[in-house]
């Protein structure tokens, strides 16, 4: 039983090392523009389509990441200089609805270029050998990609600490994101900021998208929508705006994530023997297998809750009031 | 050094400024006063590029800076300490200064820290200290000090005294007039009319928008309608 | 002007709108009933939203959640009861007796009576959930409503044995029909601009402005919000009803995050807080629709159409974010003022 537990620990970690490459994202821009970025999805959707492009076009491994990263960022960027720069400043609710249009124009373009390249909605992803396969760590068998997504998800996070905190680019950004108008008395130019926060966003977003392609060996032009509303989970849960509590938010949602499969995986794998059948029997209705399918419901569940009482995040104290 | 010719400016429907014209030379410090809501602040946000004016133009030693963009502003010289302080709570003292000298090389930055450290040694103290645990006249010193870091030849002062203690004011008067004897260029926005006409060369006093008397600091000090609405007399 | 000549404008336009009903009904011509129906039923979805977000300035992305629990409730219930043990047989058994498919003379009184019984149930739902998300604001409230969308979407899925799960809900009569559908949407309208005029859409109005300076006044703000969203919810679940006794066969995927994107267009163009800016932005944005469609099908370059029609959206939205009408109303005395020649009256009108 003991093993059932770490390989949810371990599913656990895989997640949240994606969701933290998004929630990252997401809440650097939310920080300094106060957008919510719901086209963020979308940009881990077109990272995961340039890399199977690339992949079917037969570049090598390293090409491929370099094409998906600057492909991405260069979308990132367009989008933030054409659909955001101009509504800057107005009311958030306006971006916000924004970004859904910005989504529907990159899920709607992502299925045309697809039918036009003769393509189904649902390809089949081509993932490199290198990342195929299971590795063994002590008892467990666990998938190579899962490992790689939790390194690969480190390892970028601390990166990006490191520049944030280290260089003055990185402090203009914290300021940018703390007081804005302040921020550009300083002369900082406000533009090359977001700029910079959208491009790594955008880059940290291509990267999950390889990752996750990866992980389901399908993609589809729809396939950001879900994982970006987790990633805003993610980043409420760790207190809106700081880097790091968007990334332990993004691991706190891998573990939540898999209570009710862990749960409802329990009544099963009692050993026999172990609970008197009445308790067993008791287990077995209270948690049926059926309510791992509730998982996305019982996450947003908790987002609700979460925004109710502990808007700062789990950290936070009292609200902060925002502009209503 | 500065000019103002006419400014307009609009938030919307509302008009802020309405046909300001001003000018300050250099060395000098001039005051604006006015009541609350009057346009002080909003001349200021325009100098320094955070508002655009409608109609008028502003001359920086004779270059027009109305249309130009904040960070070339702060190039060119000009500095805006603004209301409220808005020091970044979040970061510590040092890091808000070096934000104050972002555009500067970080070798003159570490030069000027130092200086900086001289002119307020409270500051120094407390370098490594979160903004935020700062007291209101802390506050307003790292914020002015931070304003110094670009090195300015025209500083832009929005109400230095809003908040605090009668103590901590005549403290910063203090600093500001020292700044000015040290040949600081100076445009201060004041509420406060006692000190704010003590420390300037020249004022100006604004209503609803437009400027309604200007004059030497010392005639306006004595002017009968200045005492009534400002001084209470 | 007298209150006489004030409603001669709507009753005109209701006395004219039958007219065109009845022509229609009699052409058989099947395409353009359709079309005038489904202008129908998206009327009252924008008008709905209007009230619930364009009133009150509170983000509801999750609306149509509550169009989906309309839809299958009141299919649920008008199923007759033969295909009820066909095709749902697993329903419990105080539900599978119910058959609300009764007619008198040639009104489906069944009908009738299921969707004001799946408005109320769903308005109740929008009362336990407005009262807890009604207190956020602004983004918060946005993405909390749409994870309301997501919930009720994972309910549809998982409920099997009340809604078939993934599998598509057919054999619904199709009871919808242009009287209905346009009787319906009248009487939104009516009830909408009702509220606008009254104290509680002051209310609203006025937290949307500046929640602190109406708090300041002890306006709350709660209660109106809560008001607009029940009171919308309740008519976006008689969308939803009309809309699966149209369609008569759907699953959970259709009311999902297209068709919430189309509806939000289809307010912001109208402008929100303008009930005639809702009618006339929904015609707008169905006009501009069907004939992307109609190129897409000619070019075959599908997709195209969500493409233009979000970038329709990011224009409206960047030059001219009030839409066509902003918050104020359509007004029959100043479109006959205009064509007597009249001098206008004076731009920056008030709301009606």
């Amino acid at each position: 039983m003991g093993e059932y537990f770490l390989q949810q620990v371990a599913n656990a970690l895989s997640a949240g090392s994606l969701y933290a490459l998004m929630a990252v994202g997401l809440a650097m821009i939310f920080g300094i523009l106060r957008l919510i970025n719901f086209a963020h999805g979308d940009l881990m959707m077109i990272g995961a389509y340039l890399a199977a492009f690339s992949l079917f076009a037969g570049l090598p491994l390293p090409a491929a990441i370099v094409t998906t990263l600057a492909g991405t960022i260069v979308v990132g960027l367009l989008m933030e200089r054409i659909a955001y720069r101009p509504i800057r400043g107005g009311p958030d609710v306006a971006m916000l609805l924004t970004s859904f249009a910005v989504g529907q124009i990159l899920q709607n373009g992502t299925l045309l270029v697809s039918r036009l390249g003769g393509q189904p909605v649902q390809i089949a992803f081509p993932a490199p050998e290198l990342l195929n396969g299971v590795v063994a760590i002590g008892t467990l068998t666990v998938p190579k990609v899962n490992v790689v997504s939790f390194f690969t998800g480190v390892v970028l996070l601390v990166l990006l600490t490191l520049f944030v905190t280290r260089t003055r680019l990185g402090l203009s950004m914290h300021a940018a994101a703390e007081d804005l108008p302040a921020a550009q008395l300083m002369g900082i130019k406000v533009n090359r900021v977001v700029a910079t926060a959208f491009a790594i966003a955008s880059g940290l977003a291509a990267v999950a998208g390889f990752l996750y392609a990866t992980q389901a060996g399908q993609i589809n032009p729809y396939l950001g929508f879900t994982p970006v509303l987790k990633a805003f989970i993610a980043a409420v849960i760790g207190g809106f705006g700081s880097i790091s509590g968007a990334a332990i938010g993004a691991y706190a949602l891998g573990f939540l994530e898999v209570i009710p499969t862990a749960l409802a995986g329990i009544a099963d794998i009692l050993p026999p023997g172990s609970v008197s059948p009445g308790v067993h029997d008791l287990l077995a209705q209270l948690l049926p297998s059926g309510l791992a399918s509730y998982r996305d419901a019982f996450v947003f569940v908790f987002l609700i809750l979460m925004l109710l009482f502990r808007p700062n995040g789990i950290l936070g104290g009292r609200a902060r009031e925002e502009a209503p | 050094m500065l000019e103002l010719d006419d400014l307009h400016v609009h938030y919307g429907n509302i008009r802020a400024l309405e046909g300001v014209s001003l000018r300050v030379a250099e060395g000098e410090l001039v005051a604006i006063i006015g009541s609350n809501g009057a346009g002080k602040s909003t001349t200021l946000k325009t100098i320094s590029g955070l508002l655009r004016p409608s109609r008028g133009t502003i001359r920086y030693q004779g270059v027009p800076i109305e249309r130009a963009a904040t960070d070339q502003i702060v190039r060119l010289g000009i500095s805006h300490c603004p209301e409220g302080r808005r020091i970044f709570g979040r970061l510590t003292v040092r890091e808000n200064l070096i934000l104050g000298g972002i555009q500067r090389s970080p070798a003159e930055v570490r030069a000027d820290l130092e200086m900086v450290g001289e002119l307020f040694p409270r500051l120094r103290e407390r370098m490594n200290q979160a903004g935020g645990t700062l007291s209101g006249g802390e506050q307003q010193m790292l914020a002015i000090a931070r304003a110094l870091m670009s090195r300015p030849r025209l500083l832009l002062l929005d109400e230095p005294s809003l908040g605090l203690a009668p103590i901590m004011v005549e403290r910063i008067f203090a600093v500001v007039e020292d700044l000015k004897r040290q040949g600081l260029t100076i445009l201060l926005v004041e509420q406060n009319v006692h000190h704010a006409l003590d420390v300037a060369d020249r004022a100006y006093v604004m209503e609803t928008g437009r400027i309604t008397h200007e004059g030497p600091a010392a005639a306006l000090r004595h002017d009968p309608q200045v005492e009534r609405s400002y001084l209470g007399h | 002007m007298s209150r006489l000549s004030r409603s001669a404008g709507p009753l005109v336009a209701i006395v004219g709108l039958s007219l065109v009903l009845a022509v229609l009904d009699a052409s058989g011509l099947a395409f353009w009933q359709g079309l005038v129906i489904n202008f129908a039923i998206f009327v009252i979805l924008v008008v709905s939203l209007n009230l619930a977000s364009g009133f009150t300035g509170v983000f509801s992305l999750g609306h149509i959640g509550f169009m989906a629990l309309g839809a299958y409730i009141s299919a649920i219930l008008t199923l007759p009861l033969r295909e009820k043990g066909d095709y749902l047989p697993n329903l419990p058994s105080w539900l599978a007796g119910v058959h609300l498919d009764q007619f008198v003379g040639p009104l489906p009184i069944g009908w009738l009576a299921a969707t004001i019984i799946a408005g109320l149930l769903v308005a109740f739902v929008a009362f336990l959930v407005g009262a807890v998300l009604m207190r956020l604001s602004g983004h918060f409230v946005a993405v909390a409503t749409l994870g309301f969308l997501v919930i009720v979407r994972v309910i549809l899925f998982n409920a099997d044995d009340f809604t078939r799960g993934s599998r598509t809900f057919s054999n619904v009569t199709p009871y919808t029909n242009l009287w209905w559908a346009w009787a319906w949407a009248i009487l939104v309208v009516y009830v909408v601009w009702r509220l606008k005029r009254s104290p509680y859409g002051r209310d609203m109005f006025a937290q949307r402005e500046d929640r602190w300076a109406a708090m300041s006044v002890g306006i709350s703000v709660l209660r109106p919000r809560l008001l607009a969203f029940v009171v919308s919810a309740f008519f976006t679940a008689v969308a939803g009803s009309l809309y699966a006794h149209f369609i008569t066969s759907f699953s959970p995927t259709v009311f999902y995050f297209d068709l919430t994107f189309r509806v939000i267009t289809m307010l912001v163009v109208g402008g929100m807080g303008s009930v005639s800016g809702s009618i006339v932005g929904t015609a707008a944005v169905l006009a501009l629709a069907e004939g992307l469609r109609r190129i897409e099908d000619v070019t075959l370059l599908y997709g195209l159409s969500g493409i233009l029609l979000a970038v329709f959206f990011i224009l409206v939205i960047i030059f001219r974010p009030d839409g066509i009408l902003g918050q104020r109303e359509l007004s029959f005395e100043r479109l006959l003022a205009r064509r007597r020649s009249a001098p206008e009256p004076a731009a920056g009108t008030s709301p009606d």
